[in-house]
């Protein structure tokens, strides 16, 4: 089957500096490998991002003009089969290959994510993590949870409200994602209204987390979100707070500076405890600032139920037209108490 | 030295034919090309800062946000009545009602 690209296709492709090879890259001596993949190398023989998009590529081509089944493999598995082999024999492979099979996730997600011209299901790959999620019939309402570790309340909630729940095991995974938005499109319409409620630490790396989760379903064709957080300063009490937050790093000025930017944007929210994970200690002559943040263990599953149910359930097997009306009326409740406080402050 | 392109965004005629149709009077040349200066600087200035914007952000491509931000930096802010802005609200869908329900309730909180 004759692949054809459209010309932004090309452009990107030649952008990336993938081009068409007759030869299966992978399979090529060291001197071959040198030659065609020298330029731009600094640290090695070849340029390594060069060569691990031009392999990715025509793995990718070979399989979608069906010359090539379906790999059915982990991700990992690539990196043994096709990556790591090539690179050794043309004297690349670094002291910490595990550094650059990371490398080659990240060049994955640049072609699926970043530049969007191909799929991870083109591959056919299996995924590690496919028992972290399951999707209900109410697939529009997803519990997504930032550890592996709260997989058990997710399958109750998904037992009790058949909603869709998803562990993201740190760092959500493109792939991942990607699987789960398939098996979303079994369920429900991506067009419909999407109810998201998170529990992710309260802390900058939670809020990137969070933040990228969204970002991937995006990317997948989920464009309606409404986002809850179910972890903030609010769900627990002053002394609960106190009692549980923890110290953020901000010795290099990287993390000061992600912190101050995640501290900066929750102000934003209100939230009545937030005052608790802020201090300024005074340090000789100068002063220093301490930022907490909060564990996602340190609410209790069961104030998280409670919180869900009382907002998961308005919202269970509604329509479009139902969950409308019920926006509408909840804005009419929030207009009120507007309307309430302008007036108590003697607004005009 | 070759001389940089002037662009004309609005049509001369079309302004003499507006004010004579609806205002129902005539308009001196002089006056309606003054107005054409002025817009087409303010259309440069918006397209320019929205160009800025969208550079800023890595992209190739001016987006409604870009224009709507120089929009505003250049023109001020749009005054919506409160049936144009009634409007615009029964405009959203289910999940940016809920938004906006969840920035009232987070205005609330300041106290």
């Amino acid at each position: 089957m004759r692949i054809t690209y459209t010309s932004a296709q090309l452009r990107k492709l030649r952008n990336l500096g993938i081009r068409p090879f007759d030869e299966l890259i992978h399979d090529q001596p060291k001197k071959w490998l040198i030659e065609n993949f020298s330029e731009g190398a600094t640290t090695y023989p070849v340029n390594v991002t060069r060569l691990m998009f031009n392999i990715i590529w025509q793995t990718r081509e070979r399989i979608v003009a069906g010359e090539k089944p379906l790999l059915r493999e982990l991700i990992r598995t690539y990196w043994y089969m096709y990556i790591k082999p090539t690179l050794s024999r043309c004297d690349s492979l670094s002291d910490k290959p595990d550094d650059q099979y990371r490398a080659m996730v990240d060049r994955f997600t640049d072609l699926v994510k970043t530049h969007r011209i191909m799929e991870y299901k083109d591959f056919g790959f299996r995924d590690v993590s496919r028992n972290n999620r399951l999707v209900g019939e109410n697939g529009n309402i997803i519990i997504f949870a930032e550890k592996e570790g709260h997989m058990d309340i997710l399958m109750d909630l998904n037992n009790q409200y058949r909603v869709s729940v998803i562990a993201l095991g740190g760092w959500p995974s493109v792939l991942n994602n990607e699987y789960f938005t398939d098996e979303l499109k079994e369920k429900v319409h991506l067009n419909s209204s999407f109810y998201l409620f998170g529990i992710c630490d309260f802390d900058p790396f939670g809020r990137f987390i969070k933040n990228d989760f969204i970002s991937n379903l995006e990317r997948y064709g989920i464009k309606n979100i409404k986002v809850v957080d179910l972890l903030h300063p609010d769900m627990l009490t002053a002394e609960e707070v106190k009692h549980s937050r923890y110290r953020l790093s901000t010795r290099t000025k990287r993390n000061r500076t992600i912190t101050e930017e995640w501290f900066e944007e929750v102000t934003k929210k209100n939230y009545r405890n937030l005052k608790h994970l802020k201090e300024t200690r005074r340090a000789g002559k100068k002063t220093e600032t301490i930022y907490y943040g909060i564990e996602s263990r340190a609410v209790s599953t069961k104030r998280i139920a409670e919180k869900l149910k009382e907002l998961v359930l308005p919202i269970l097997g509604k329509s479009e037209d139902y969950l409308r009306e019920y926006e509408l009326s909840e804005l009419d409740r929030a207009l009120g108490e507007l309307i309430l406080f302008k007036i108590r402050r003697g607004e005009r | 030295m070759t001389k940089q392109k002037e662009w004309d965004f609005i049509n001369f005629h079309t302004i003499k034919n507006y004010v004579r149709e609806e205002a129902g009077m005539k308009s001196a040349d002089e006056a309606v090309s003054r107005l054409i200066e002025r817009f087409n600087q303010s259309i440069k200035k918006v397209i320019g800062d929205a160009g800025l914007l969208s550079r800023k952000a890595r992209r190739k491509t001016i987006l409604l946000r870009d224009i709507e931000d120089a929009l505003e930096e250049n023109l001020g802010q749009v005054e919506l009545t409160w049936e144009e802005l009634l409007k615009e609200v029964l405009k959203q869908n289910p999940t940016d009602l809920g938004k906006i329900s969840q920035g009232i309730r987070t205005h609330l909180r300041k106290g």
